[in-house]
């Protein structure tokens, strides 16, 4: 009973900025448009830097399925973190969190309806590669890929979280940061390369980033090649494969970052309510 | 004269106290011309293998091997052009969310007073933080030669004088924000778009012949080709002379036709009663 009573609020939350997003349908063109331009850029970059050795295909779907896991992230960032803070600007948020639902389901309604969109603009971007950069599509393992997907998920809606929380104290300035995370997302994370070819200084730095993690067991698997940021190691005396130590990694870390993410929220709203700044943008 | 000075300096230190009250505004306008000079770099390497084969495949269209200086000097003057042309509009659109503009309308200081202080914060925030961006990077990259050679005060100039018709875009575009009130699709079309057209990661006469006409329309183009030109001792669009010509034609046409086109759209908003509304 409890449980289809929160799948109901669930439902509404998701079916209400459905509703919204579809009355502007020149924003969602010219999003396409935006991809579009971007993308047949880069595709000019990659013809005038092919070398045809065949390692191409590879590659580009290296760099493909990291766009795409770059594309859910930055939605997710966007719809649920600073989703919150549109709300808060625009003064509803103290009225939806005043009523009688659960902390979680709001900001995860909303990273529902971001998936859904969003599945949109992946399609379109796994087009645009097949058509422009003549990428073929490689799915080696593709239920390995959904479950990798599935811990990409939580580990970036856990980082969305977590920035909601913070982005509700912080708010204007919480604009700088989601951009600089976005900047660092696509720059250390290997959204437009292969960890392979990156610079040690690059791979040092995206080492530490638990996101790059994600995005190297999702596309990996789902080409079916060896993982490029972890390799196999001993630990205590054992022989680990690579691929198993990052399943394990990545299933941990988005567990973690999952669970502190909305713990971290939910702290802010009730320190928010608490000081009366959820409504004062 | 005096007054209008007055009005135009309380604009322009309005908004940079604004700005300079989130310092994280700063670092990422530092930044940005660096991040985007390597997004295409790090695509580069990931596809040509190395940073020598993709300079070696690079100097065959482009003319020259400092690809990564190429892509920095396209970035750099992308992301001011950027700047220029969105903010005066992006300012109007947060006047008119917060519900402020309509009061904006009516002090005792003229619009082109409000504008020129608009524009001018603009000008100087982009202009100071993107040659520091270019700075760091350029240091950092190994090109700090290429910004101490006389060449590069004659590629500022070029890009200066792209300022004039820039800034003049940029008065159209603010009374297009007033006029559709919601600015954002059209503001990611275009900034995407002009990545595209204006050959900020490679040299425009790698795209087709159509695309290549479109392209000198915009004053971006020409301020990218022909600093890269001076700079790196490649090819103009079509000659210094005429490129400069064609370029001091748009800094004429465009702040005239931006004016009357604001004019109107102001007038026709103030007599619809809408022009705060959003």
């Amino acid at each position: 009973m409890e449980i289809r009573k929160h799948l109901d609020q669930l439902k509404a939350i998701v079916k209400f900025n459905l509703k919204i997003e579809t009355r502007y349908p020149i924003s969602y063109m010219a999003g396409f448009l935006n991809m579009f331009f971007w993308l047949f850029s880069f595709s000019i970059l990659v013809l005038m830097f092919s070398r045809g050795t065949g390692e191409e295909k590879i590659i580009g779907n290296i760099i493909m399925w990291g766009f795409v896991a770059y594309l859910v992230f930055q939605g997710l960032l966007g719809e649920v973190g600073f989703g919150l803070i549109r709300l808060q600007r625009r003064g509803t948020l103290e009225q939806i969190l005043l009523t009688p639902i659960s902390p979680w389901i709001l900001p995860l309604g909303l990273a529902g309806f971001t998936i859904i969109i969003h599945m949109l603009f992946v399609v379109f971007a796994i087009f645009l590669f097949c058509i422009l950069m003549k990428v073929p599509i490689i799915i080696k393992n593709p239920l390995g890929g959904f479950l990798a997907g599935v811990l990409f998920f939580m580990m970036a809606y856990g980082l969305a979280l977590l920035y909601a929380g913070w982005a509700l104290k912080a708010k204007r300035s919480g604009w700088a940061l989601i951009n600089a995370i976005q900047i660092i997302t696509m720059l250390f994370c290997g959204v437009f390369y292969s960890f392979r070819t990156a610079p040690q200084a690059v791979l040092t730095i995206s080492r530490i980033i638990p996101l790059s993690y994600a995005i190297d067991l999702l596309r990996t698997t789902i080409v079916g090649i060896e993982p490029e940021l972890i390799s196999t190691a001993t630990i205590l005396g054992i022989e680990i494969q690579g691929r198993l130590l990052e399943w394990i990694l990545v299933t941990a870390l988005s567990t973690l970052l999952l669970a502190l993410g909305y713990l971290y929220l939910t702290r802010s709203i009730e320190d928010a309510k608490r000081k009366g700044y959820l409504a004062t943008y | 004269m005096k007054v209008s000075l007055q009005a135009i300096y309380s604009i322009f230190r309005a908004r940079f106290r604004i700005y300079t009250r989130y310092s994280g505004w700063l670092i990422l306008s530092f930044a940005y011309p660096i991040f985007m000079t390597l997004m295409p770099i790090f695509l580069a390497i990931s596809v040509g293998g190395s940073i020598q084969t993709a300079s070696e495949a690079f100097s065959v269209y482009a003319g020259t091997r400092e690809f990564v200086f190429y892509i920095l000097v396209g970035s750099t003057i992308w992301s001011i052009s950027v700047n220029i042309l969105w903010d005066f509009g992006m300012w109007l659109y947060e006047e008119m969310e917060a519900g402020t503009l309509e009061q904006l309308f009516l002090t005792p200081a003229s619009v082109a007073e409000l504008l020129l202080g608009a524009v001018m914060y603009t000008l100087v925030v982009s202009l100071i933080t993107s040659f520091i961006g270019l700075l760091i990077a350029s240091t950092l990259f190994g090109y700090l030669h290429y910004l101490l050679s006389i060449e590069f005060i004659i590629a500022i100039g070029i890009i200066v004088l792209g300022f004039v018709p820039l800034m003049g875009m940029a008065v159209f575009f603010g009374a297009i924000v007033l006029k559709i009130k919601e600015p954002w699709a059209f503001f990611n079309f275009f900034t995407a778009f002009l990545v595209f057209i204006a050959g900020v990661f490679y040299p425009i006469t790698i795209l087709p012949p159509l695309a290549r006409h479109i392209a000198i329309i915009f004053p971006a183009t020409i301020q990218i080709c022909d600093s890269r030109a001076v700079l790196l001792h490649i090819d103009y669009i079509f000659d210094p002379a005429i490129d400069i010509l064609i370029l001091i034609s748009y800094a004429i046409f465009w702040p005239i036709f931006g004016g009357i086109m604001f004019r109107r759209v102001e007038s026709e908003l103030k007599l619809k009663g809408s022009i705060g509304a959003h």
